[in-house]
């Protein structure tokens, strides 16, 4: 993935689980195939290059940690049962994408939840919950916040800003891919979630 | 609170809250890397064909979680399984047959890790302990060897 300057926004150091990343010299399809023969090393550098999107997408399904956890599990498995299919390595991310997005709304509708499946994240619900190590690292009401402002956006936004926020951001053809979305239509939800997000914050006392 | 001007700014600003409070967790990473070790290329694979939770929940039917079992079929070529999983809070109970109908020594890998069961000569089969989460059973039969996609049970 590289940056393709829309809005790739850099604040500060990446936190440590970013660190690891090996962006620079990552190539998916190389990657791929060397995991299909077992390679350990090449299988955790897609777990590095994709993880926090893995993860990003399944929390935007608005899904309790425990539940995104089994969801990002489920996809790395169906991954490693077919990781020597995968031939181009540019379709990489959009394939764990639409896998994540698979089990989440499989999940969603297995634990029958009240929401009809398209409406999923669509509730608000500022009283989402944080544990332990996660509530520690929210530094002040600014961060609790902008926190809970995010928490009332609908899943859509959610998905939508949490892979806008990456580190690297990927470019919008490969945000499209990801969120199956026009690459036309990018820009504008993107100023249209921000201008919500904006507004949650405005009306938060 | 101040709420910069610029749409980059902010999303700057949510971005450098979400990867503080909301990263991938450490457990999750390592499920992710440990994962390789599920790798079984030299078995075919047995993709879901059915699933009577789905079909229920499409049909917007109200169940309650373990009163009635959940049905799934899984095929690859001639190969099938027919399963009939019944979930409990933290364990489900598996009872299955193989097809084509045959002996075969059964395996079903989940989070405690791996219950061997011999299918009869009809290719059925019964294990009780399974832990809930994510399953997937193999077989072997004629020397080759098929496992299902994981699913949850």
């Amino acid at each position: 993935m590289i940056d393709s300057g829309c809005g790739g926004h850099r604040t500060g150091a990446p936190g440590p689980l970013l660190t690891s990343r090996t962006v620079a010299d990552f190539e998916p399809a190389a990657a791929l195939a060397l995991a299909a023969g077992g390679d350990q090393q090449a299988w955790d550098s897609i777990v590095s290059a994709y993880g926090e999107m893995v993860w990003g997408i399944a929390r935007g399904y608005r899904l309790s940690g425990p539940d995104a956890a089994d969801v990002v599990q489920a996809t790395w498995l169906k991954l490693v049962e077919h990781v020597g299919d995968i031939r181009e390595g540019d379709r990489l991310g959009a394939w764990l994408a639409t896998t994540t997005r698979r089990e989440a709304l499989g999940l969603l509708r297995r634990s029958k939840r009240d929401i009809p499946v398209e409406d999923a994240g669509l509730t608000e619900a500022d009283d989402r919950e944080i544990d332990g190590p996660e509530q520690r690292a929210m530094r002040n009401d600014e961060d609790r916040m902008l926190w809970k402002a995010f928490g009332r956006l609908n899943g859509p936004c959610q998905r939508l800003l949490r892979v806008l926020m990456l580190d690297p951001a990927p470019p919008y053809v490969e945000v499209a891919a990801v969120l199956d979305m026009p690459v036309g239509s990018i820009g504008p939800t993107r100023a249209r979630c921000l201008s919500t997000l904006r507004g949650f914050l405005k009306d938060t006392p | 609170m101040n709420i910069p001007a610029s749409d980059d700014e902010l999303l700057g600003m949510l971005g450098d809250l979400l990867r503080r409070v909301d990263p991938m967790p450490e457990m999750v990473r390592e499920a992710a890397t440990a994962s390789l070790a599920w790798r079984d290329p030299d078995s075919a694979l047995a993709m879901l064909i059915s699933d009577s939770a789905a079909e229920q929940a499409d049909k917007q039917l109200t169940t309650v979680r373990g009163a009635a079992p959940r049905l799934l079929t899984f095929e690859v070529g001639d190969r099938a399984v027919d399963l009939e999983v019944t979930s409990e809070a933290r364990q489900a109970r598996v009872v299955g047959q193989i097809m084509p109908n045959a002996t075969a020594t059964v395996t079903i890998q989940h989070g405690d890790g791996t219950s061997e069961v011999e299918a009869d000569a009809l290719g059925r089969f019964v294990v009780n302990d399974v832990a809930s989460g994510l399953v997937r059973v193999c077989w072997s039969n004629d020397g080759s060897r098929v496992c299902t996609e994981w699913f949850f049970a």
